[in-house]
């Protein structure tokens, strides 16, 4: 089966959300139950459909303890029996490139007819104390050749390709400042936004608490407990269900990278980056002129640099430049991240630019509803190499 | 640092075979110490569990003058952490850390440092 053979042959037609809390009182096992619920009511389903299922269940941080299911992660067995899937065929567990990675496993089973109903989630729970702080006696593999001077921390590990990025097109904190004031401003308008109703000024971003320069706190999304769900099946099944069906009309996934890195390199993101451009627009048989809204990565706020140039919207080094006029906005010819992204919407892993292009297909995305939600890029995860993407269309 | 003997690449971080040719004859070589930072982060905030003391500091990815792309990590000194720009030439030095570890570091070349 040709990739051309895929699209539009499946289609999302249900999408829930947890609450989302800074810390919540409950598990992110009783979180993700609840997300997965709201998109079967959504979808007009129930349990007894859901024949598959898809996740990427992998922790986003050190955690101080042992790692317990439905504790710390939620994965296909903690749903499976949480909410007692006694039909499932098929399952699914991923090892990079975070929802839209799911979804594309999910795609590829429902048009082999592997399975009719498939539900992907992905479950964050946020520790107490510093995200990330993690005591390490002791670093083996290829982090011994950098944790000895201070290196072992995701925002370090990131800092290091935007400085390049920076140095090599003269990119500013106060460029990516515009950015980071719109994303917000869309969250403020996004009742399930963690930032709902919070938008920035300029200044509160650039007087943030530096963490790693040029990474400050406001760089990064807010770590959260909470959970993304979405409910997949065939385009024949979806046309007599509940809402209007958002059709995958193209996917794509990198899995791994070939070669073990000291680190991450801007180059290295960028060789991925456009791999999984190259293969997404075969997929969907488009170009980026076709995209009336996208939907980028932002785990790291700069991320969204990179994609734009990697997918072709912006010659390599100028993504940066782009982003200061209005056509990203909700009312220009590109809207990004309508939702507030991941830096608006909190640590998600993908729900924020999954659900919300669903939602502004569907014509639900309220007071951020966009013109022209013809069709919507949606990529999250990585870069480097852990990336996934889709094309999804009315 | 690791080199391949069939094809003369150097191989960072080590690897059983050579990321180039595949070959399994590796061996270790010394270099000369010298390259440019290629990226940086200077870290301001406590955030890594032994290092409190030291913020803020810089991290650099030093790409060697031996080959391109031969990244090594360390830490600048001898000089204000932000003194670590993109582009700038450096020489690796050993010090001494307190629990009598060797460790390299780097320090500025030229521009008056040198």
């Amino acid at each position: 089966m040709s990739a051309a053979a895929l699209r539009n042959r499946v289609a999302i037609v249900g999408v829930g959300y947890s609450d989302v809390q800074r810390h919540s009182e409950r598990t992110v096992g009783q979180l993700a139950v609840s997300a997965c619920a709201r998109a079967l009511d959504d979808a007009g389903l129930n349990a007894n459909d859901i024949d598959g299922v898809s996740n990427y269940p992998t922790p986003s941080g050190p955690f101080r303890s042992p790692i317990v299911n439905g504790v710390h992660v939620v994965d296909v067995e903690y749903i499976a029996q949480a909410m007692r899937l006694e039909n499932l065929n098929w399952s699914c567990s991923i090892t990079g490139g975070t929802m839209t990675a799911a979804i594309v496993e999910a795609v590829h089973a429902l048009a082999a007819g592997a399975c009719s109903y498939v539900l992907v989630w992905r479950a964050m729970h946020n520790p107490f104390g510093a995200f990330g702080r993690v005591s390490q006696p002791r670093v083996e593999g290829v982090g011994q050749f950098s944790a000895p001077w201070g290196f072992g921390h995701n925002v370090i590990r990131f800092a290091m390709p935007y400085s390049r990025y920076m140095a090599l097109y003269g990119a500013t904190r106060e460029h990516l400042a515009t950015f980071i004031v719109r994303n917000r401003s869309n969250a403020a308008d996004n009742p399930d936004a963690v930032f709902s109703r919070h938008p920035i000024e300029a200044d509160e971003y650039l007087n943030a608490r530096m963490i790693a320069e040029p990474l400050s706190l406001l760089d990064c999304d807010m770590p959260v407990d909470g959970c993304g769900a979405v409910v997949l099946t065939t385009a024949e099944r979806a046309r007599n269900l509940k809402q209007k069906p958002a059709y995958v009309t193209g996917c794509a996934s990198l899995g791994l990278p070939p070669q073990r890195t000291l680190g991450v390199t801007l180059e290295d993101m960028m060789i991925s980056g456009r791999r999984l451009a190259l293969a997404l627009w075969s997929s969907a048989g488009l170009s980026h002129n076709d995209i009336t809204h996208a939907h980028l990565y932002d785990g790291f706020s700069y991320f969204p640099y990179l994609w734009l140039e990697c997918f072709g919207f912006y010659p390599e080094g100028e993504a940066y430049l782009g982003l200061q006029d209005e056509t990203t906005a909700r009312g220009g010819t590109l809207p990004l991240n309508t939702s507030g992204g991941a830096l608006g919407m909190g640590r998600l892993h993908g729900s924020p630019q999954v659900v919300e292009a669903v939602l502004q297909i569907q014509g639900r995305s309220g007071l951020r509803q966009i013109a022209h939600p013809e069709v919507a890029l949606v990529q999250t995860g990585g870069p480097a190499h852990y990336c996934g993407a889709l094309v999804l269309s009315a | 640092m690791q080199r391949c003997r069939a094809c003369k690449n150097y191989v960072h971080p080590p690897y059983p075979e050579c990321t180039n040719c595949r070959s399994g004859d590796l061996t270790f070589e010394p270099v000369s110490g010298r390259g440019v930072i290629f990226e940086r982060a200077v870290v301001e905030s406590p955030v890594v569990v032994g290092f409190e003391d030291d913020v803020p500091y810089a991290c650099l990815f030093v790409e060697l003058d031996e080959q391109a792309g031969l990244l090594v990590a360390g830490n600048l000194v001898d000089a204000a952490p932000y003194e670590a720009r993109i582009g700038r030439p450096v020489e690796v030095v050993f010090r001494e850390e307190s629990d009598g570890f060797t460790l390299p570091a780097f320090k500025l070349l030229g521009e008056g440092s040198g």
